[in-house]
């Protein structure tokens, strides 16, 4: 019995598996494809390929996920899964680009997603998504209500992002759905708010303020990515790194030096220099120097036996030592 | 020269309270030892020099989680931070006890900041069940303002009772141990609550005391009146934690009762307001 030749049904349990990874030029894409098991074959499309090397193989197709290649793609090739980095982090991108990627593309992603019966979804939302706000617990659950906007309009397409993929998942019963809420990612190759803050040799922060707030390494996101995929599962997910920590120490840690600002005074100024993109971030983000938005990673740390491996020094300082201002990428 | 004046004893304290603390010695809320020694070392000084503190029975505190209710009363708040410095120094195991401050705390400047790192959180019930359930020690003063604000004429009575504290208690199965508190009344007693001023400046109440508004900052010093504080056997509640008001309400009166007899014993027992 043990020496019985594979039979044709054994063969194609043998195929390797095929997953989807959109928006492979960003940082975080590029590290996770590197990280794939070996059992699964990667194609990762974008409009650009990968930003630095790989060190496994993956194919790369050049598609913009707002056009409508997209569902071309779906006609022709097969996937066991997707998982969907394409968004538009930057906040320097006009509102009108961040919700035709991050909301319009995503719908059109999910709808290949529906019809073509993908077994497994991992979708990227953030914990910003549930706002910086005095009256936030520490802590908080998924079940928390989503604030972002209610002080930040301008995080709409985020919040909305994560709606419509919770909404989508509750109505595709046939597809394991994952929706993440990542703490603040940081690392070397991630771009987002909090990167491009930490990597300014001085940064303001608002006089009288300093909240807790919590990161995650890149790595560590990338590996936590990977138990999502080996572990299919469906439903929304906080995930946090190694611990909490006060901005200012984080500012400390990550080598930078902070100025504090009277901010009555300082966001007239703020505004004037984000208008002149001289800022790269504009002022309602600084709720985010101001109150918490601490989350509760434990469901997830449970449920995939998530442990982040880098302590929040590691993880804090692996900021040091890139100066450089990116330009806008991500897409 | 605060130093001088028990100093080391905080900081031996601050050493063995067991909040779990990570490698930066910060907890998730804010709290760190090592930024609350000054205010902690500066409220000790006031504790013992200033209002000469004495605790009754404290060592029926017991260990792990607990819900401290203490009768409110001082137009500020020395009376919470009189027992949480009585938690760190008196009690056995030491402890830094959470005070549950008002929302609009932390929008505030500085002030925001320092009441976190001296262990404060935000009062909001998500908050105290994460703390009871990391075995915490918190405070509580159900009378909220209708306590710190009230008269001379209401002096010692007390004002009606939330019921917030009960229903954590019993979700979480914490003891519940009654403090009375004597000796805030007299720091700063109030005969009349200007309703307009406190509307004008956003205040929960502006008090007229005798040297308040009359002399300006200074008249903010409460007096050097003697605090006495006394703590009532542990009690503890079975039952359903989203039950009917009329359920819970009839449990804290027996925490009501409680306080009031710490109360009358402590009025009883006192000889002078200052010593």
């Amino acid at each position: 019995m043990v020496t019985r030749k594979p039979t044709t049904t054994g063969a194609a349990r043998h195929r390797k598996k095929r997953l989807l990874i959109t928006g492979i030029a960003g940082g975080l894409a590029t590290q996770l494809a590197s990280a794939i098991p070996d059992d699964w074959e990667v194609m990762g499309i974008g409009r650009r390929p990968p930003a630095h090397g790989l060190s496994r193989k993956i194919i790369y197709r050049s598609i913009d996920i707002t056009k409508k290649t997209l569902e071309d793609l779906f006609r022709n090739e097969r996937f066991d899964a997707v998982i969907h980095l394409a968004v538009a982090n930057d906040p320097r991108l006009p509102m009108i680009v961040r919700h035709n990627v991050n909301v319009i593309a995503t719908m059109r992603l999910l709808d290949c997603c529906e019809s073509h019966h993908i077994p497994q979804v991992i979708l990227v939302s953030t914990s910003e998504v549930y706002g910086a706000d005095p009256t936030n617990p520490i802590f908080l659950t998924e079940e928390s209500p989503l604030r972002a906007i209610q002080r930040f309009i301008d995080m709409g397409d985020k919040v909305e992002f994560d709606t419509y993929c919770r909404s989508w998942m509750y109505r595709v019963q046939h597809s394991n759905a994952l929706l993440l809420r990542p703490c603040h990612i940081v690392g070397p190759h991630v771009q987002n708010f909090f990167t491009l803050y930490f990597r300014n040799p001085v940064v303001p922060i608002p006089l009288g303020y300093d909240p807790m707030i919590q990161v995650i390494d890149e790595r560590d996101m990338v590996q936590a990515l990977v138990s999502c995929l080996k572990q299919p599962g469906r439903g929304v997910y906080n995930i946090t790194g190694p611990g909490e920590i006060p901005l200012s120490i984080a500012i400390k840690e990550a080598g930078s030096i902070a100025v504090p600002v009277l901010y009555s005074l300082a966001s007239p100024l703020i505004k004037v220099g984000w208008w002149l993109g001289l800022l790269p971030f504009p002022t309602p983000q600084f709720d985010f120097l101001m109150y918490p938005c601490v989350i509760d990673g434990s469901r997830f740390g449970h449920d995939f036996q998530f442990k982040p491996h880098y302590s929040l020094r590691q993880t804090i300082r692996s900021l040091r030592g890139r100066r450089r201002f990116v330009g806008r990428d991500e897409l | 020269m605060v130093e001088d004046f028990g100093g080391e004893e905080i900081e031996k304290k601050l050493a063995r309270v067991s909040n779990r603390l990570n490698e930066y010695r910060f907890d998730p809320w804010g709290f760190s030892p090592e930024s609350a020694q000054f205010g902690f070392k500066f409220f000790n000084w006031l504790y013992t020099y200033y209002w000469r503190t004495q605790t009754y029975n404290i060592e029926r505190v017991p260990s792990g989680r607990v819900l401290l209710i203490a009768n409110h009363s001082g137009q500020i708040p020395i009376d919470g931070t009189m027992l949480a410095i009585a938690m760190l120094k008196e009690a056995n195991p030491p402890r830094v006890a959470r005070g549950m401050v008002e929302r609009w705390f932390t929008t505030l400047p500085l002030i925001g900041t320092m009441i976190t790192r001296h262990g404060s959180v935000v009062g909001d019930p998500r908050n105290c069940v994460r703390l009871l359930q990391n075995e915490d020690t918190i405070m509580v003063f159900p009378e909220g303002i209708r306590g710190s604000g009230k008269l001379w004429k209401d002096r010692y009575k007390l004002m009606e009772f939330g019921l917030g504290f009960m229903r954590l208690a019993l979700e979480t199965d914490t003891p519940i141990v009654p403090v009375g508190i004597i000796g805030g009344e007299e720091q700063a007693p109030s005969f009349a609550d200007v309703r307009f001023l406190a509307k004008f400046f956003n205040l929960p109440y502006f008090p007229i005391t005798p040297i308040w508004p009359w002399l300006g900052v200074l008249g903010m010093i409460p007096f050097p009146t003697k605090y006495r504080m006394y703590f009532g056997e542990p009690m503890r509640f079975r039952g359903r934690a989203h039950d009917r008001d009329a359920v819970i309400e009839s449990k804290v009166a027996k925490v009501r009762q409680a306080l009031r007899k710490l109360i009358d014993r402590g009025l009883a027992e006192r000889e002078s307001i200052f010593w």
